[in-house]
């Protein structure tokens, strides 16, 4: 065979490694009160009335989703339930149905990437498109939103709302112009024509203490900030001030990275948000052994060790720490990392510091034993224990495949909550 | 509008067509419903086993949500939403 042709063979059977590509064109796709559609789609009683999902008002937990009739209300996600059934009594409370809502989530991504070869699911009811290839093919980047908009709504009963921008920021910005069910297409040419007016707090990572910076600069709007000399963003902002102006401007393009191309053995992690703080330690123990647990089971699944852990806490004030210890050895072992996170969570947190709101916990530097592990190697006198794990874990992880993951817990987490009052006793 | 739970096992009338379970009529309680709307259908899965679920309307305004066991092969009325 002559050497072209093999070269042309392979490089068309054996799939290279791909690095995310930058975009000019992106489109964000952001479907409507996700939740909420899904639950009126499934019950058409349910439309043109207030509907929360989360749960019943009264009950400890939060609003996952309102609808736009409820958000009439004051009513908005990560609100409590007591206060959502205050503002809205007459509201219908729907319990949260997140495997339902994760099916059809996979149905829509499905659907968009008939559409583009290059798709990043953002969270479950949002992903950013390549578009830059594609979207002449529809007729220009209007028709082709039209076109994933209609597909969505008849295939799935549920709809979506498309903004397409030079960027990722700008792309999503569109998307909520013109909530539910619309599009906005930004002109490239001149995108602050469209985004000039709107206040600064619309750009995705502009929070209240950026606002108050550039309030004070006497910029209230993302024309004023596309406006200000590049001098100046530089002097009260740093990079991300000169960043945050040429992005808004439409001067700096965005990778797009499919779920199956990320990076994802950098880390594996979970994280919690409670449905009350929480000023308990055992109770935020027994949190953090369910996460390590849920981890490190996908570290087992994936086959991945690590040498890094990562514990994140959140506190009611929104002060967000995080705390990390690099392992002599590297290891999935869940007890292994919980007492690393255990010790961590001590180092940061005591009960007198307040109420804690979220807590997470990764695992980095992964590595699959065999690769390369940066002149580490796994640590020979444990191995016999190790042996042990690994038997143990794989058949809790035979069994969980079986009869689903609540089948075994830890019951060390269940003594802590038990300590903590949470639950009133321990069936050993 | 209220939710119920029910969890009933109930018998099934359905279609497998082209890789696709579509539920038509089901009798509960020794009524049959003949299901007149499928509103939404979506998947789960509890360890091995995997759910098809159904939320259909028959020729009243009440929800009803049913369930597929492929294990066990077994049909469940999960829950009604009584809407009148």
């Amino acid at each position: 065979m002559r050497p072209e042709l093999r070269q042309r063979l392979q490089d068309e059977v054996v799939p290279r490694e791909r690095k995310p590509q930058k975009t000019k064109l992106v489109a964000h796709a952001d479907m409507d009160a996700f939740f909420a559609s899904v639950e009126e789609r499934d019950n058409p009683a349910l439309r043109g009335k207030p509907v929360i999902v989360g749960g019943q008002p009264g009950t400890r937990g939060v609003v996952t989703t309102a609808n736009y009739e409820a958000r009439k209300y004051g009513i908005h996600a990560g609100m409590s339930l007591t206060k959502a059934g205050l503002l809205c009594p007459n509201g219908i409370y729907v319990r949260t149905h997140g495997g339902k809502y994760s099916w059809v989530s996979i149905q829509v991504m499905a659907i968009f990437r008939k559409y583009s070869p290059s798709v990043e699911p953002a969270s479950i009811d949002e992903a950013y498109l390549d578009i830059a290839s594609c979207a002449d093919r529809w007729g220009g980047p209007g028709r082709y939103a039209e076109t994933i908009r209609r597909e969505v709504r008849q295939t799935l009963g549920v709809t979506v709302s498309i903004g397409v921008g030079p960027n990722k920021i700008t792309a999503k910005i569109a998307s909520g112009l013109n909530k539910p069910d619309g599009q906005t297409i930004l002109p490239l040419d001149n995108v602050l024509s469209v985004l000039g007016p709107l206040s600064v707090r619309e750009i995705p990572g502009v929070g209240a203490s950026t606002e108050e910076v550039l309030s004070d600069m006497g910029i209230h709007t993302i024309r004023e900030l596309a406006d200000c000399p590049v001098r100046v963003m530089q002097n009260r902002l740093g990079k991300y001030g000169e960043a945050l102006r040429r992005i808004i401007r439409g001067e700096i393009e965005s990778e797009i990275t499919p779920l199956e191309e990320r990076v994802d053995d950098k880390s594996m992690g979970h994280e919690h948000t409670f449905h009350e703080d929480v000023q308990n330690r055992d109770t935020l123990l027994a949190r953090l052994l369910q996460l390590v647990d849920k981890a490190t089971r996908r570290m087992r699944r994936d086959k991945y060790v690590g040498t890094l852990v990562i514990l994140k806490l959140r506190s009611s004030q929104f002060r967000t720490r995080t705390h990390q210890r690099q392992l002599h050895h590297p290891t999935s072992d869940p007890f292994t990392i919980f007492r690393v996170g255990q010790s961590l969570l001590d180092e940061i947190w005591r009960e007198e510091d307040g109420s804690v709101r979220l807590i997470g916990v990764s695992v980095g530097h992964l590595f699959r034993p065999g690769e390369e592990c940066q002149g580490l190697q796994e640590d020979m006198f444990e191995t016999p224990k190790a042996e042990r794990l690994n038997g143990l874990f794989s058949a809790v992880d035979r069994l969980r495949d079986i009869y689903g993951e609540h089948v075994l817990e830890f019951a060390g987490g269940m003594e802590m909550l038990r300590r903590a009052g949470s639950i009133e006793s321990v069936k050993h | 509008m209220h939710y119920e739970e029910i969890g009933d096992k109930v018998e099934m009338i359905a279609l497998f067509r082209e890789g696709r379970l579509q539920p038509l009529k089901f009798r509960w309680r020794d009524r049959v419903y003949r299901i007149e709307r499928v509103n939404g259908e979506w998947v789960t899965d509890e360890g091995r086993t995997r759910h098809d679920h159904f939320s259909v309307m028959t020729s009243g305004p009440d929800v009803y949500e049913v369930m597929y066991n492929r294990d066990s092969r077994v049909w469940t009325l999960s829950r009604v939403c009584l809407v009148g």
